[in-house]
């Protein structure tokens, strides 16, 4: 019914309708549009889903192997956590902060070449599948993790605005929020890791090369493990843990951008890399 | 032990020190990542300021992740680790053990909830709804007191993690020391003897599977294991994402290229024939003479901009050679295959191309070790942040039943807001 492009497109303004309902509903306080941003979201979400479906089919393989695929997949992983923590937790504002960071990721995704290109050899691995699957759900997570530290850093210092008393979390809750979405993108971000190593050793030989994107990997597991064992340790939270988070993500994001575009490496988009390389 | 050394392996084991560890290691992480590493020093004088360049080359910063300060980081944060964990195993013991123990009159302040006692099965709602099933009581002559614990395995979930950590650390490391590579390569039919190893390779056979838009979907080489007796060990096909296993060595798929068996002849007598791969040259010490090939191009095409080849298949195969005598070339040309070249007495043909597949080797000890750590990790950061352990305890005094939600973590109350907000426990 719809072709990918038609459903990514749909999506992307979707999103962007969204996006710009939850500014409104923020900042001119028009609790109407909180509803409508919500709406659009699922909406948007069902049209990704049916965007990435038809893509799945099209190749005949799940979409993980490029920039816009994963770019795309990222963006899905975004939405998916963000429904789930608005409806878990019931507070729209969420909307405002993770909508912003969805939009980047599928306006990013749209200025990349959508061709669809049969897989190299190296890309022909089932540890792909669970690498990237995982990378997505994982990086879904903290970029809500970011949002609601983002969020966090917004509520104190406008502890005494009463838009913000009755839309936000309380600051706990907004800690706590926090807290569990880096929880579960710390677990997936080591499974990501760790696929990652079993499959760079079946295709290459060395399950750790200190490759540009695996260290990158590393520094953001690094990154969120000082966070997470100072606040299990020291019971660290508030303002500092959010800044935290909001650095962990940029660091997901230059892994996952930056690394692809300024450095190089096995998982350099940059420059095209052939395992093949005596022709 | 004195006060100062005292102080040194507090620190030494603390969390401080292991933070500390990380982001030096994180910093170190992020300049190996902008830095190229292991070029040669001229590529660094080449590509960035005198004073940059000498840095990098000073600090070895080119080749951060074999560094001594690099691997010293390491062994510090083993050394941190073996403490932390030694340390914390000693207080998990502890904390498990007085978890099965009854509450103290510590836990028994300030209540969460209240309600009127009806009947014992009311108490026992109590625990089932939140999940406690061995339900323990104590009674004395004024109030009855139940308590009940769950997942007490969450204790050694941040152990776990340090362990984890530190195995993959040290199987990491004794892989690195004892790597072990080399290669194998040749076309479909040819054997050679795997330097520095016992063993012997066939090559059977070597495809290339092509798609229809003409991108390659796969490298099959057909290969056979053999001792150096001659026995066959292994006879498997070895494609990328599929390396051949054999007693800790590994083989992968690494390329492929091009070679031509060449046929020397002087004054129309053989003296000699042998494969030459894209490259690389024969060598005939004796006649001071080496033929070396460029390049091969399988579907030969000239432009203005140079020699190239349209496509990967032999239809138009052309071999761009060199000859050399006494360390000077003599002779360069392109050439078909089967086309003869002659330079003074000497004559030169060259079969039709084929392609060579090569194999790169390794072995890297530890794999097992780590896949195990790995799991050891995930297993502990699970139990860290999904199954935390906890507690329940409920009072009867009298008509009254008073519930004490989680004391397992410090102060932390982890029912207190499920049963401050739902009535799904109004008994």
């Amino acid at each position: 019914m719809f072709e990918e492009n038609q459903s990514f497109m749909i999506a992307l303004s979707l999103y962007t309708l969204a996006t710009i309902s939850y500014f409104i509903f923020f900042v001119l306080r028009k609790e109407k549009l909180s509803n409508y941003g919500s709406i659009l979201v699922k909406l948007g979400f069902v049209f990704h889903t049916i965007s990435i479906a038809n893509r799945t089919i099209t190749a005949a393989r799940l979409p993980l192997s490029n920039q816009y695929e994963f770019a795309t997949s990222f963006a899905w992983g975004i939405s998916l956590f963000y429904l789930f923590f608005e409806r878990k937790y019931k507070y729209k504002l969420i909307g405002t902060f993770a909508t912003p960071l969805i939009l980047i990721l599928i306006y990013y995704a749209a200025v990349q070449t959508k061709s669809i290109n049969p897989l190299m050899p190296a890309l022909q691995s089932n540890w792909l599948v669970v690498h990237v699957i995982t990378a997505i759900f994982g990086y879904g997570a903290f970029a809500i993790a970011c949002a609601i530290s983002i969020m966090y850093i917004f509520k104190d210092n406008f502890k005494n605005d009463s838009f913000t008393k009755k839309h936000m979390p309380t600051i706990e809750l907004l800690d706590t929020m926090s807290y569990r979405a880096i929880a579960i993108g710390f677990i997936t971000l080591t499974l990501v890791i760790v696929t990652g190593a079993i499959w760079a050793e079946k295709a290459w030989g060395r399950y750790w090369q200190w490759d540009p994107k695996e260290t990158w990997s590393f520094i953001t597991w690094v990154i969120y493990s000082i966070y997470l064992h100072v606040r299990l340790n020291k019971g660290w939270k508030g303002k500092k843990a959010a800044w935290f988070s909001v650095i962990g993500f940029a660091s997901i994001l230059f892994t996952y951008i930056g690394v692809n575009t300024l450095l190089v490496g096995l998982h350099s988009y940059g420059i095209v890399f052939l395992p093949f390389s005596i022709f | 032990m004195n006060i100062s050394k005292k102080k040194i392996f507090k620190f030494l084991k603390s969390m401080k020190f292991g933070l500390i560890l990380l982001g030096i290691l994180c910093l170190v992480a992020i300049i190996g990542s902008v830095v190229p590493q292991g070029r040669q020093e001229a590529f660094y004088l080449n590509t960035y300021s005198p004073l940059l360049a000498q840095l990098i080359i000073s600090f070895k910063f080119n080749d951060i992740y074999h560094s001594s300060g690099f691997i010293l980081l390491f062994i510090a944060l083993s050394f941190n680790l073996i403490l932390c964990s030694t340390v914390k195993l000693k207080n998990i013991i502890q904390k498990i053990k007085k978890f099965q123990l009854p509450p103290n009159q510590q836990q028994l302040k300030n209540p969460i909830y209240t309600t009127k006692y009806s009947s014992d099965a009311k108490i026992q709602h109590i625990f089932t709804n939140k999940g406690f099933n061995n339900i323990n009581r104590i009674s004395n002559s004024s109030e009855e007191i139940y308590f009940s614990n769950k997942n007490r395995i969450g204790y050694l979930g941040s152990w776990l993690i340090h362990i984890g950590i530190l195995a993959i650390i040290i199987c990491y490391s004794y892989g690195q020391y004892t790597f072990w590579s080399g290669s194998v390569y040749g076309v479909s039919g040819s054997s050679q003897k795997i330097e520095g190893t016992n063993y012997i390779m066939n090559i059977n056979d070597f495809n290339i599977i092509y798609r229809d838009d003409g991108s390659v979907q796969q490298y099959i080489t057909k290969a056979t294991l053999k001792d150096k007796n001659g026995n066959e060990l292994l006879s498997d096909e070895i494609y990328v994402n599929k390396p051949m296993r054999y007693e800790g060595y590994t083989l992968y798929q690494h390329s492929t290229g091009w070679a031509a068996k060449i046929n020397i002849f002087k004054d129309d007598k053989s003296i000699g024939n042998e494969f030459i791969y894209d490259g690389t040259a024969y060598t005939n010490n004796e006649e001071f003479i080496i033929m070396q090939i460029n390049h091969i191009y399988p579907d030969f095409v000239a432009t203005k901009s140079g020699f190239g080849s349209k496509s990967n298949e032999l239809n138009n195969p052309k071999i761009l050679y060199s000859i050399f005598y006494g360390g000077q070339v003599v002779d360069m040309n392109i050439v078909s295959p089967n086309e003869d070249i002659h330079w003074q007495n000497f004559r030169f043909k060259f079969n039709t191309p084929e392609q060579y597949t090569y194999l790169s080797i390794n072995k890297m000890n530890g794999k097992i070790g780590a896949i195990i750590s790995s799991v050891i990790l995930m297993t502990g950061l699970f139990l860290t942040f999904y199954l935390k352990p906890k507690q329940l305890i409920v009072k009867r005094k009298n008509d009254n039943i008073y519930v004490y939600g989680d004391y397992s973590f410090s102060s932390k109350n982890i029912f207190k807001s499920s049963y401050g907000s739902s009535n799904n426990l109004s008994i």
